[in-house]
């Protein structure tokens, strides 16, 4: 079983540059920046997740041990994204973390119904934002037992 | 005088001899207490001297036999012995084992003093033979030495023998004996000490402490059968160990001690006298110390004591008598000085006596034993003798012959009573009688019986007693005879009476008849005078009897200006032969009202003097006319209130209409009643209602019922239909019961109601669509600020973060004023978040629907206290609640918006020495409650209790106090919104306090 954070895989899912490139360098400072990996819309990342796009080598990427969604994104949202992620087999073992800017109470209700694991708000300051990317790692990527999920050179189910 | 005993004498005697044994008994008891104590005091001193000698024996008896073990025990001494022993003619030895025994017997002062006195120091064989002794002349022990030897080398510990007496010189001695020990431990040799007993000993028993004439101790043992003493005595001059008492002796005290008594002891000693003793063994010794006193001593002690107390008595005795003499003595002078008194008034007693004898009118006469007079006074001239020769006379000469013999037995009465009064005769010298009363009484003189009397003469008395008598028949006589006549007088008059009462009776019965008759009645004579009037005739016009004693009067007060007319018409009854109903007339009270009263009048003879009588009777019918004439004219009133009423009525009996009003012909277009008159109900009635119509008829007419309002359709006589509401009731028609019904047309009505309800009915649909137009317009609102939200954070989240690396990453390549402009992008970035959730919460709020519902307050403040929790706690403040909290009727929501926001202000601005505190609480006044949250803070001067409330209005600079001056508005909006309103009411510098008021739940059986 996988766990401890030198082996975490964590999946951004934002289509803001300015909010992925100060998610990036919270992470950075928290010395986690190795873990993760961005998509940049819901389309790239359910790509990503279902295996169409493939790494240069031709592998599939490996599945992330937690996923952070952004839910406010142009075509494919975040609830699509979520949607198909929990409907998936395999998938939907994989915590995903909804980060959004919005405390609408009809957006929370909706992302809980569609089965997301937790639901934080994007603080404004530099400040709440490495606040939080410690949290996560202190809970999600430490004390959480990850989900058992297929090693790299695994088939992805379809 | 002489042969009496003195009362006062026998007291004085009794309380001396009362005295004298009172005395005596303290006296023997005070004589034996003294006794008792001294006895025990010698008692005690026995004992503590037995016990100090006893003691001081021991010791010394301890001491001998230190003495000795010391003196054989030692080493050297044990084997100078034993050198001496195995060579015996040794010289050397010899004087070795002497110098040993001298230091024994040796006077020299010095260090071993000590063991020097003893008389002789003796070393004997262990079988007891000598060995060596000090003494020259010794050649072989006392048996008694042999065998202590013996028994002290046999044991081989030291012992003591008892008191020697060595018969030839006399000399008593002790021994006290130690063995002497080879290296191997076996006797070789004893070593006796010998001391006289008379250097030590005998003078410690001997003496005594105390100076007393009798007390000694003795010290004794038991020798075979008998006790043996053992020192020198004190009242005996026999040496010790010579003096023997038999142990048959008992009561000897020696004798006791011997047998084993211990302790006090009351007995004889050897002597024969009586004494004290003290008995005591002597511990680990065959002896026995006796302390004695005699006990003559002790009384001869007591004897001082009580010879002493026998004074006192003595002393106490004569005080007593002397104490009476003096008593009886002043008793004795009082007494003379009494006697005295009394002399001299007798003496002036007597001499008024005689003065009053002298000048009495009666007789007075003093009479001895033998009846002589021997005294009378100047008024017994009357007998006619001269006093020399009265005093010759016997009192009985003074009778007359016939009266004579009565004397004595006359006088005997005086014997025995207080005196005596009786009549008798008496005669005069010249033997005229005359009659007397005498009073007579024994009196004492000079120890004789002498009699006393007092004569008086009673003639005249007689003589008017005598007239008085004949007075007294006369007139009896003459009573006699007018009380016989008067009584035939009496019998007369009865009859009379009789017959006069019978009279009045009836006559009475009919005037009762008349006066009490419910029925106003009068009886009047022709010539117009009131005989009787009936009570009720007075009650119910309110005139007295004593106004109507005359028609002409009655017909005043009642018909006033009418009178004559009545008047005529009463004297017209007087002709009548018969009686006559008159009929109503109206009749005046006093109280002026009009009564109808109907009259009816009969004759009724004629009176004594020749006038006719009528009597007239009334009926007060006042009520009665009233009643029929306001029954007429409610009927008519009736007919005409049906006949011109708006409504349409008809009455239905028998299944047949037999009254219509106006009204109803106009609702059935008729002309004429005839047209309806006579017609079933069904007719008139639309054919689908006669199902109903006739259920109804039934319920009322059969059962009774009322039945509720109905529509139904009637049918015009022109074929024509129209809605009405039928209202019918039963009621008693001529024997039968009729219908009352009551026909409205509601033609208006119904077309009315149409209307509105496709009024109400549109009205619905523009709800409806006004909400839909609402909800569309609220929609977009939301989505409106949710994007307005979400899109401005995101620009401001990028200003904030990078401004923030710039201010960490980059810190050091920016100087001063490039640190202070990036930290002020970052801090305007965060406050301009904040106003957008604030912004975005004032929106929001009322965009929900209010809804009103009782919300328990005690869960809010719990949550109050979570959020705030930290806060509270760093300030070191409180968050109060004031029970009981009342519960609001609002939104939930909403009232927990108001609460947090102004517990946040209370929180934020206070006073920054202060402590802060925050009351929040919910007060009950009757329908409504006041909600409030007060602080101790900085408080709001008075003209901005208003502004503090607009969007964004602030009284601080951001560095005083955070805020965004959005708190309050929502604090107010959500107020406004469940209709009420927030005011404040505050001191600058000491606190506020917001307030808003909101219906209080009601209390309700069933939870909503």
């Amino acid at each position: 079983m996988k766990n401890g954070s030198s082996l975490a895989r964590i999946l951004l899912v934002d289509d803001n540059a300015n909010d992925v490139e100060l998610t990036i360098d919270a992470f950075k400072e928290e010395q986690l920046s190795n873990h993760l990996e961005v998509a940049r819309s819901g389309q790239e990342a359910l790509d990503r997740l279902f295996g169409r796009t493939r790494q240069p080598d031709g592998g599939r990427f490996p599945l992330p041990d937690l996923i952070l969604l952004d839910i406010k994104m142009p075509v494919i949202d975040g609830f699509e994204v979520l949607r198909q992620v929990k409907s998936a087999p395999v998938l939907r073992r994989i915590p995903v973390v909804i980060l959004t800017s919005s405390r609408e109470e009809g957006d929370r209700a909706m992302t809980y119904d569609t089965g997301a694991n937790s639901y934080l708000v994007k603080p404004i300051s530099l400040e709440g934002m490495l606040e939080i990317v410690r949290k996560i790692k202190d809970y999600w990527l430490t004390i959480n037992v990850r989900p058992p999920l297929p090693d790299d050179d695994g088939e992805a189910p379809v | 005088m002489k042969n009496r005993v003195s009362r006062p004498g026998i007291i004085g005697a009794g309380v001396i001899v009362v005295a004298a044994v009172l005395v005596g008994v303290a006296g023997y008891n005070a004589y034996r207490q003294a006794f008792g104590t001294i006895r025990a005091q010698h008692s005690a001193e026995l004992q503590v001297i037995g016990k100090l000698k006893v003691a001081q024996i021991v010791d010394w008896r301890n001491e001998r036999l230190s003495d000795a073990h010391m003196g054989a025990a030692g080493a050297f001494t044990g084997a100078v012995v034993a050198g001496w022993l195995a060579d015996p003619t040794n010289a050397a030895f010899r004087t070795d084992v002497v110098a040993r025994l001298d230091l024994f017997t040796h006077q020299d002062p010095g260090p071993a003093a000590q063991l020097s006195q003893y008389d002789d120091a003796i070393l004997a064989a262990p079988d007891g033979h000598l060995l060596l002794s000090l003494d020259p002349v010794a050649t072989e022990l006392d048996p008694e030495a042999q065998s202590l030897a013996a028994q002290v080398a046999a044991s081989q510990e030291p012992a003591m023998g008892d008191f020697v007496r060595v018969e030839s010189s006399g000399h008593v001695y002790i021994d006290v004996a130690a063995p002497i020990l080879d290296a191997s431990g076996r006797p070789i040799a004893v070593l006796i000490l010998r001391s006289d007993p008379s250097l030590y000993l005998y003078p410690l028993i001997q003496s005594w402490p105390t100076p007393s004439e009798s007390a000694e101790t003795l010290l004794v043992r038991r020798d075979g059968a008998s006790v043996l003493f053992l020192n020198v005595l004190r009242h005996r001059d026999d040496p010790a160990l010579t003096i023997r008492e038999p142990l048959s002796s008992t009561g000897v005290s020696a004798v006791a001690a011997v047998l084993g008594r211990v302790g006090e002891f009351e007995g004889t000693d050897y002597r024969g006298a009586a004494v004290l003793a003290d008995l005591r063994p002597v511990p680990d010794s065959p002896w026995f110390l006796v302390s004695k006193v005699d006990t003559a001593e002790i009384l001869a002690e007591v004897g001082d004591r009580g010879r002493a107390i026998l004074l006192l008595c003595l002393l106490a005795v004569v005080l007593a008598g002397g104490a009476v003499a003096i008593v009886l003595s002043v008793r004795q002078i009082s007494l003379q000085q009494r006697l005295l008194r009394s002399e001299r008034d007798r003496a002036s007693v007597a001499r008024l006596h005689e003065r009053v004898l002298a000048l009495a009118r009666d007789i007075f006469l003093l009479t001895d034993p033998s009846n002589r007079i021997v005294e009378a006074n100047a008024a017994a001239a009357a007998y006619g003798y001269s006093r020399e020769e009265l005093l010759q006379l016997n009192a009985a000469d003074l009778r007359t012959p016939e009266t004579r013999a009565t004397l004595e037995r006359d006088w005997q009465a005086a014997a025995g009573a207080d005196g005596v009064l009786f009549e008798t005769v008496h005669m005069r010298k010249d033997g005229s009688t005359f009659p007397v009363e005498v009073s007579s009484r024994v009196i004492d003189v000079d120890g004789m019986q002498h009699r006393e009397s007092f004569v008086r003469d009673i003639t005249e008395r007689r003589a008017a007693e005598a007239q008085l008598r004949a007075a007294a028949e006369e007139s009896a006589r003459l009573l006699e005879a007018e009380v016989s006549s008067r009584r035939a007088l009496l019998s007369i008059l009865e009859d009379q009476r009789a017959t006069e009462a019978a009279l009045r009776e009836s006559e009475e019965r009919f005037r009762r008849a008349m006066v009490d008759s419910p029925f106003p009645m009068m009886l009047h004579a022709e010539d117009g005078q009131v005989l009787q009037v009936s009570r009720s005739w007075c009650e119910i016009t309110g005139y007295a009897p004593e106004e109507l004693t005359t028609t002409a009067a009655w017909t005043e007060l009642a018909y006033g200006e009418r009178r004559d007319v009545l008047l005529a018409e009463i004297d017209r009854l007087y002709e009548l032969g018969h009686r006559v109903a008159e009929g109503d007339y109206q009749v005046r009270t006093r109280s002026g009202e009009t009564r109808t009263w109907e009259f009816s009048s009969a004759p009724l003879g004629r009176l004594a003097d020749g006038r006719r009588l009528v009597i007239s009777m009334a009926t007060d019918v006042t009520e009665h006319r009233r009643a029929t004439a306001e029954l007429r004219e409610s009927e008519t009133r009736y007919r005409d209130l049906v006949v011109l009423a708006p409504v349409a009525i008809f009455v239905n009996r028998d299944d047949r209409v037999v009254l219509v009003n106006d009204a109803c012909l106009r609702l059935f277009g008729a002309q004429r009643e005839e047209e309806l008159l006579g017609k079933s109900p069904f007719e008139l009635f639309h054919p689908d209602d006669h199902a109903r119509i006739g259920e109804r008829i039934h319920r009322l007419r059969e059962i009774g019922d009322v039945v509720e309002p109905a529509e139904e359709h009637i049918v015009r006589v022109d074929g024509r239909v129209v809605d009405v509401e039928v209202t019918a009731s039963p009621f008693e028609d001529l024997g039968t019961r009729a219908i009352h019904v009551v026909l409205s047309d509601i033609t208006e009505r119904k077309r009315a109601e149409a209307a509105v309800r496709q009024l109400s009915e549109e009205l619905e649909q523009r709800v409806v669509a006004r909400t839909a137009e609402l909800d569309a317009a609220n929609k977009e609102l939301e989505s409106f600020s949710y994007s307005v939200s979400h899109d401005l954070r995101a620009p401001l989240r990028a200003i904030s973060g990078f401004a923030s690396i710039l201010a960490r990453r980059y810190r050091d390549d920016l100087d001063e004023k490039g640190r202070h402009y990036v930290d002020t992008i970052v801090s305007s970035s965060d406050h301009m978040g904040v106003l957008i959730e604030e912004l975005l919460d004032y929106s929001r709020i009322g965009r929900r629907t209010v809804r009103a519902e009782p919300v328990p307050l005690g869960p809010l403040v719990t949550q109050l206290r979570v959020t705030f929790g930290d806060r509270i706690a760093a300030s070191g403040g409180t968050l109060e609640a004031v029970e009981p909290l009342a519960t609001p009727v609002g939104d939930r929501t909403l009232i927990e918006r108001i609460l947090a926001n102004l517990v946040d202000n209370a929180l934020t601005y206070r006073r920054p020495d202060v402590v802060p505190h925050v009351t929040l609480s919910a007060t009950r006044h009757g329908r409504t409650l006041t909600l409030a949250v007060a602080d101790n803070g900085i408080g709001i001067a008075p003209e901005y209790r208003e502004r503090i409330f607009e969007v964004f209005a602030r009284l601080h600079a951001e560095e005083e106090y955070p805020g965004t001056g959005i708190g309050l508005s929502i604090v107010r909006k959500a107020a406004r919104l469940m209709g009420s309103n927030v005011i404040v009411e505050s001191t600058e510098g000491a606190g506020s306090t917001f307030s808003l008021d909101l219906p209080a739940a009601q209390k309700r059986s069933t939870p909503s």
